[in-house]
């Protein structure tokens, strides 16, 4: 998992880049507290996406179940959030 | 009384009655029906007479009510009160307990007078100190102790659990279920980015779910030692327990020697928990 920084909200956990389910929308998604962003922009109010699936907030799919995923570094390049990305976690 | 009467006036009366003592036989009927009705009448007019007498006891009876009633502080409000109101209150009470007495003694004539009275007024309120229901601090202890102890779970049904708190622990996060997510928090990941919080218990559910619970209650409660941030329904709850309850790990905390965590952070939303750790 690529991430881009530690939660704000939550303060633990990794931003990690989220490619939803159906439209493969990009988000940053904590690991640890589910909060979400809509842009690689974390200095601003994330949003909390309905539990336990975490729909996408661009389409009909959802964050949790496959085929949604870990955004590769392929996708990241292609969205251009690559300057975004701080490292990767396990 | 009646039966005993007859019976004695029975006894006189010849076993083998001649057939012409059909009249004297109902004559015998009327005499003794006279006789007790000239005694019950006497007897009450006896009861009358010791009225006076009566309540000379029922003051000595009084006394020992009220040293019975000083164990249980309940004469402090008549002290508290007038003479005058006092002896008044009295002397309501001695009238009440002499008509008690006389039914007492009308009913059950085998009772010696001089026997304190226990059955008053003042006896025969409800109070906790003599009240046949169980105090109410054995009822709250019976329940206390039929509450589960702190970490235990119950299900709810629908793969959603509810700690002895009343937090929820349902599906969610990566690890499909805030169970397993919050036990990630039970052992270091040493390669994790940044921090993370790891509780004490060596890796035993109970025990930490038992201190998320301790960390909620006392949330709860609020004060110095509760941090509360609110963004829309999610709720973060920094809690310092005042003792260490695990240590900081991943990159960070290995970094700085794994620093002992005295505080927990819950995540909820509502009474379900999104993610909870030391820090």
């Amino acid at each position: 998992m690529y991430y881009v920084g530690t939660c704000p909200f939550c303060e633990q956990g990794s931003l990690g880049i989220r490619i939803c389910s159906k439209a493969g929308d990009a988000v940053i998604l904590c690991d640890e507290c589910d909060a979400l962003w809509l842009s690689a922009d974390i200095t601003k109010k994330p949003v909390f996406p309905e539990q336990p699936d975490l729909p996408c907030p661009y389409c009909q799919g959802n964050l949790t179940n496959p085929p949604a995923h870990w955004a590769s570094f392929g996708e990241i390049y292609q969205r251009g959030w690559i300057a975004s990305v701080k490292g990767e976690a396990d | 009384m009646k039966p005993t009467e007859e019976n004695r006036f029975s006894m006189n009366q010849p076993k083998h009655k001649p057939p012409r003592s059909k009249v004297r036989s109902s004559s015998w009927t009327i005499a003794v029906m006279v006789f007790l009705a000239i005694y019950l009448v006497l007897q009450w007019q006896d009861g009358e007479k010791n009225q006076t007498s009566d309540q000379v006891e029922l003051v000595r009876d009084e006394i020992v009510i009220s040293s019975s009633e000083e164990l249980t502080g309940r004469t402090a409000i008549p002290r508290l009160k007038g003479a005058d109101t006092q002896s008044q209150i009295d002397q309501d009470k001695v009238s009440q307990q002499v008509v008690q007495k006389r039914q007492q003694t009308g009913s059950d004539t085998s009772r010696s007078n001089t026997r304190p009275i226990t059955i008053s007024p003042a006896k025969t309120k409800q109070t906790p100190a003599n009240s046949n229901r169980p105090p109410p601090t054995g009822t709250s202890k019976k329940s206390a102790s039929s509450q589960p102890e702190l970490g235990q779970l119950r299900d709810l049904g629908g793969k959603v659990w509810e700690s002895a708190a009343g937090l929820k622990y349902g599906p969610g996060s990566r690890e499909k279920h805030r169970l397993l997510h919050i036990m990630r928090h039970a052992e270091d990941q040493p390669k994790r980015p940044g921090k993370h919080g790891v509780f004490l218990g060596e890796g035993d559910r109970t025990k930490v779910l038992a201190l998320i619970d301790e960390a909620y209650l006392q949330a709860l409660k609020g004060g110095r030692k509760v941090d509360k941030k609110q963004e829309g329904n999610r709720v973060v709850y920094t809690v310092d327990l005042g003792r260490r309850i695990g240590f900081v790990g991943g990159q960070v905390g290995n970094k700085q020697g794994k620093p002992s965590a005295y505080k927990i952070r819950l995540v909820l939303e509502g009474t379900n928990v999104i993610t909870a750790f030391p820090l």
